[in-house]
């Protein structure tokens, strides 16, 4: 699936101002086309992501100091 | 199962409300496991409301957690009385196997209220639980609000990983 704007495509940015940061326009657009995504909606299985970190968590746990 | 996931059947059979929000709540919304990111800890928003603290309690204690506030363990006997005292203090409880699974009782989620983040949640299946997630959109908003350096880290290296995503879409 495409991002649909080409426009807010071009590198989500983020501000940063003494107030903390401000979420530009191309960033929320992008979250949104995220959430919007078929996979994201209600009812997907997402059984995959925590295999993932599953997997992850345990390859660096057999990780060990070698000098 | 996975240890987690005891947790989250445990705590749907027990009818008691959580979200799924930080970084873990981020990673549902991945496209591929390149794009996951890395976090020991799990967040899990509920709302202020004793009888529900109470039922999460139990439900942490069923699946084998040991229980905190602060660096103390949390007081006994875990009631309505001491639920009442913790959500007073706006106090985060943690919970944890002590191998590898932690997990955050939080109170708080900058720049939100709880029924707001429970009226738009996603309802994930990981194998046969239910697991409700808060948007992404109400995740990476309270991050910038919270603006910590671990906040900073994550919104800039997500919004890396959104422009790779879309260039490649």
């Amino acid at each position: 699936m495409r991002f649909p704007d080409d426009s807010a495509a071009q590198a989500p940015d983020l501000s940063v101002n003494e107030s903390g940061f401000r979420l530009s326009e191309s960033y929320l657009a992008a979250i949104a086309w995220i959430e919007n995504l078929p996979q994201n909606q209600n009812g997907s299985d997402k059984t995959w992501v925590e295999e993932a970190i599953e997997e992850s968590r345990l390859h660096f746990a057999k990780a060990v100091r070698v000098s | 199962m996975d240890r987690f996931l005891r947790l989250a059947a445990l705590l749907q059979e027990a009818k008691a409300r959580f979200v799924v929000i930080g970084v873990w709540g981020a990673n549902y919304y991945a496209k591929s496991a390149s794009t996951l990111f890395t976090t020991q800890d799990r967040d899990l928003f509920l709302p202020s409301e004793p009888g529900n603290l109470l039922l999460v309690w139990q439900s942490c204690r069923l699946a084998g957690l040991a229980l905190s506030t602060g660096d103390e363990p949390l007081g006994e006997p875990i009631d309505d009385f001491l639920a009442e005292r913790v959500i007073e203090g706006r106090a985060l409880t943690q919970a944890t196997d002590g191998r590898g699974l932690d997990v955050d009782l939080t109170l708080v989620m900058e720049g939100f209220g709880f029924e707001e983040v429970w009226n738009d949640r996603r309802l994930f299946r990981v194998e046969d639980v239910e697991i409700p997630v808060a948007r992404l959109s109400h995740i990476v908003a309270s991050k910038s609000k919270a603006n910590r350096p671990k906040d900073r880290l994550f919104l800039e290296t997500h919004a890396e990983a959104l422009r790779r995503l879309i260039e490649g879409s």
